[in-house]
């Protein structure tokens, strides 16, 4: 008898279920300290997954991801402003935009649209060249739009930060954009422009002569990637309340980098994993940098060592274990499986 | 002076030689022939060291240059011109010259030069050109003096006929011809059996990977199968 | 002289000089880039790295600024070699993308090093004796920096061609450039000629982080990171790769920069970074081997 639905579609619907409630139940019982922690997990792996599309799966260089949440975050930042703070801090913005308060849901999709077109834009002659040139111009792109923030005073109010950004993210938000963006890259990955884009990592030449169109299937990759950038630094801005040019400057984009080599360059489970495991980690560290305790020993202030101890941490990782925790595989239900075993063993062991 | 024994080497999960076993004297000409992806290229380059070795031993003058990174196998007086010459095309003709002397001291240049202008007389009209803008014949011409410059014990090469003008590759076996005659060892790795014949007194057939057959050239010749295979019936 | 002539001339002073920075950055880069097909995201801050040296070493120690500046330069040279031997060499034959991020950390481990070590804030450089001075041609203000920046400049890279066409060295080097398995074949240790190499490109990024610190005093843990990018921007549009076309694109770089800020009304003038970085745009999209490079596709 042919079963009702499709596994993998009872499987997906299933674990979306999990989420939401176990969302609803930390919404309810967390205190906001946690919360927050979450909420960062959640918009970190948004980001790193992003890179995954562009640096992982395709295979590009592309360091464009600190320029794309900067016009995200700005962009939306700006059209869920309240008219009072906006005539009063930025008096010189077209009327139509003082006068504008959207919510979450419209700011965050324009900001991710213009992210996608700016960022397209200014990459896309680099695309069809070779690997060094996509990499030295979305360099250049996330410096102009942060140098574009510090001067236009007037649209960004410079050094001096836009604040004041409502609260609109929440779990729901975060998550569930969370879920979207998985669902999507899957799919992504499944059909038949998936397929071309791992051919492009794989072997560019043999691609290339597989009639592939190599630059039309970069460009897709950096696009979709971008929108989900930018979405990100739209919830990520509603989350911090402020936003300034120092915010995605390339120090804070090499933090996600890290968790993307950690979680495995090619992984979506890897990305979420990898951006826990780094989320978390300064927590732990945070004493190592105001001078405190961890396990009993006293540490001076330090103020940089925590970067220092990732940066070096992430150069031992790219020489010792390049795909990072999950390389190319997803965590799958067998993957599941083996690691209940593996602790029912354990547990038989210590009984 | 050049002991291969029992060498397997392997192109990711591709075994490219399998079992290759191989003597040269001093002094011999020796040649290797085979078709195309027989493996030949592989084992130079496994010789040298470019790639590694999974089993087996090369031994030069009793020295285990198995494990041997490439630039000391050089030093030690090996000197391989290398399929497609892999010349420095950004440098002149006398800059690839001593860049091929580079081991050695400043003394002896002026003796290598004249010996390679003699064995070469096109190479001394082009002296200050890039090597990238000379003609093929030229550029193998350039390859092999300019492993010469390196006074190597042990001569390899890979291919020179490949690619070359008739009337050029003539020039360039003599030019092979004479080293030999003044006592350089050579070993010559072709596909094209019969310049390679003409010049060796000795040599091995090589076929997916390993040796098929070895004697002295004349036995070659008359064998049935390499008539066949590379000599054209 | 007429106030537009050495209005002019001023300006191309300046152009000059920051010109020459550039250039030195520029030829670093290529020489690493060159050999290794490496984009050392770090480069910019070895730059920095150097100003910082020569400021402690003047002001721990009783050398003079010649004696300094050098020592300087040779310990950002050799915080070139250690790059090279601890985060390069190990992952030679990797996916260029981990090379790359591998870079970015090295970059992030000097930073946040001088960071601990001497902290964020801004530190000036006060030009010792006869440097801060200056003098007229005509109408025109030319200061000792100035001179001594383009003149030093133009001695290290005549010290660099003399080193890259007559010595074996300096040959090797281009050669390895070109293939470094035939380099291997001439018993050229290539290990050791990428070591020189990244020693010589740190040491001229080095000079030019110390120029910069006479000509403009101050800097931080940070300065590097621009003139990094233009460096590598000018290197490209001069032709990646070429050494040539380094230092051709550093100073059309500076002279454009100097352009764009003259042209420029005062409240725009910001912008010349912005500026700098779409000419990048405009070379990828019209010659993207740049002047002196060869074709890339």
């Amino acid at each position: 008898m042919k079963p009702f639905i499709k596994k993998q579609t009872f499987y997906t619907f299933l674990i979306i279920g999990v989420l939401a409630l176990l969302i609803f139940v930390a919404s309810k019982t967390l205190g906001i300290y946690y919360i927050g922690l979450l909420s960062l997990v959640g918009i970190n792996s948004i980001l790193v997954i992003s890179l995954n599309i562009t640096n992982g799966y395709t295979g590009l260089f592309s360091l464009a991801l600190g320029g794309l949440i900067g016009i995200g975050a700005y962009a939306s930042g700006l059209l869920t402003l309240s008219p009072e703070y906006k005539s009063v801090n930025l008096p010189k913005l077209p009327d139509w935009l003082i006068n504008t308060q959207w919510p979450l849901l419209p700011a965050l999709l324009v900001g991710a649209m213009l992210a996608v077109i700016i960022g397209t834009l200014f990459t896309w002659p680099s695309l069809r060249l070779k690997g060094h040139y996509l990499a030295l111009a979305s360099l250049a792109f996330s410096e102009i739009i942060r140098l574009l923030a510090s001067n236009m005073q007037n649209v960004t109010r410079g050094a001096k930060s836009l604040t004041g950004i409502a609260s609109l993210s929440n779990l729901w938000w975060i998550f569930g954009f969370l879920v979207v963006e998985v669902l999507l890259t899957q799919q992504l990955f499944k059909i038949r422009h998936g397929a071309a884009m791992i051919a492009i990592r794989e072997d560019d030449t043999l691609a290339q002569l597989s009639g592939i169109n190599l630059t039309k299937y970069k460009i897709y990759s950096f696009m979709v990637s971008a929108f989900f950038a930018g979405a990100g630094g739209a919830l990520w801005v509603h989350y911090t309340n402020i936003v300034s040019p120092g915010s995605f400057r390339l120090a804070v984009i090499f933090t996600l980098f890290i968790m993307f080599t950690i979680g495995g360059q090619g992984s979506i489970s890897g990305a979420i994993i990898g951006a826990t495991i780094i989320t978390l980690l300064p927590q732990v560290l945070r004493p190592l940098e105001e001078g405190g305790t961890i396990a009993g020993i006293d540490f001076p202030q330090l103020y940089g060592l925590t970067q220092i101890i990732m940066a070096v941490f992430l150069i031992i990782l790219l020489i010792k274990r390049p795909l990072g925790l999950m390389g190319y595989r997803e965590f799958s239900l067998r993957d599941t499986k083996k690691l209940f075993r593996k602790i029912r063993n354990r547990n038989a062991a210590v009984n | 002076m050049l002991n291969i024994q029992n060498v397997h080497s392997s192109y990711g999960a591709i075994k490219a030689i399998k079992g290759v076993s191989l003597v040269i004297e001093n002094g011999e000409l020796v040649c290797v022939i085979g078709a195309n992806g027989a493996g030949k290229s592989t084992l130079l380059k496994a010789i040298v060291g470019l790639i590694s070795l999974r089993e087996g031993k090369v031994y030069f003058d009793n020295t285990d240059i198995t494990r041997l990174p490439t630039h000391k196998i050089a030093r030690l007086g090996i000197s391989l011109v290398p399929e497609g010459r892999l010349l420095f095309n950004d440098l002149t003709v006398r800059e690839n010259l001593v860049m091929g002397a580079y081991m050695r001291n400043q003394e002896d240049m002026h003796h290598e030069f004249n010996t390679i202008f003699e064995l070469f007389p096109r190479l001394a009209e082009r002296l200050n050109q890039r090597a990238g803008t000379l003609s093929g014949g030229e550029q193998q011409m350039l390859a092999i003096g300019r492993a010469l410059m390196g006074a190597p014990k042990l001569l390899i090469l890979d291919e020179p006929s490949l690619g070359i003008a008739p009337r050029l590759v003539s020039d360039i076996y003599e030019a092979i011809e004479q080293l030999n005659k003044a006592g350089l060892t050579i070993m010559l790795v072709e596909q094209n059996a019969n310049m390679a014949f003409s010049v060796s007194k000795r040599g091995y057939v090589m076929g997916l990977g390993r040796i098929t057959l070895e004697g002295p050239t004349p036995e070659l010749k008359e064998n049935p199968e390499v008539r066949k295979a590379y000599l054209g019936g | 002289m007429n106030p537009i002539l050495s209005n002019a001339l001023q300006q191309l002073v300046n152009a000059l000089t920051i010109g020459s920075i550039y250039a030195l950055l520029a030829i670093g880069f290529s020489i690493v880039y060159s050999i290794l097909r490496l984009i050392n995201f770090a480069h910019g801050d070895v730059f920095m790295v150097g100003a910082y040296f020569v400021f402690l070493l003047l002001r721990y120690t009783g050398i003079n600024l010649l004696a300094g500046a050098f020592a300087g330069a040779v310990l950002a040279g050799i915080v070139g070699l250690i790059i090279e031997r601890g985060a390069f060499r190990p992952l030679r034959g990797a996916p260029e993308g981990n090379l790359f991020i591998s870079s970015l950390a090295v970059s992030m481990i000097i930073q946040n090093g001088v960071i601990m070590f001497l902290g964020p804030q801004p530190q000036s450089f006060k030009v010792p004796g006869f440097l801060g001075e200056t003098f007229k041609l005509g109408n025109v203000v030319i200061s000792n920096v100035a001179v001594t920046t383009v003149l030093v400049t133009i001695i290290l890279l005549a010290v660099l061609l003399f080193f890259t066409t007559r010595t074996k060295m300096g040959i090797a080097m281009r050669a390895t450039a070109n293939n470094l398995n035939a380099c291997r074949l001439m018993g050229i240790n290539v290990n050791l000629i990428i070591a020189v190499a990244f020693f010589v490109g740190s040491f001229m990024a080095g000079v030019g982080g110390i120029l910069w610190a006479t000509k403009y005093s101050i800097f931080n843990p940070l300065t590097g990171v621009v003139p990094g990018i233009k460096a590598f921007i000018g290197a490209l549009i001069g032709g990646i790769g070429s050494l040539e076309g380094a230092v051709i694109g550093g100073f059309l770089l500076g002279i454009l920069e100097v352009l764009v800020v003259v042209l420029l009304p005062p409240e725009l003038s910001a912008y010349r970074d912005v500026f700098v970085f779409m000419l990048l745009i405009v070379t990828l999209l019209i010659r993207p081997q740049g002047i002196m490079g060869k074709s890339v596709k």
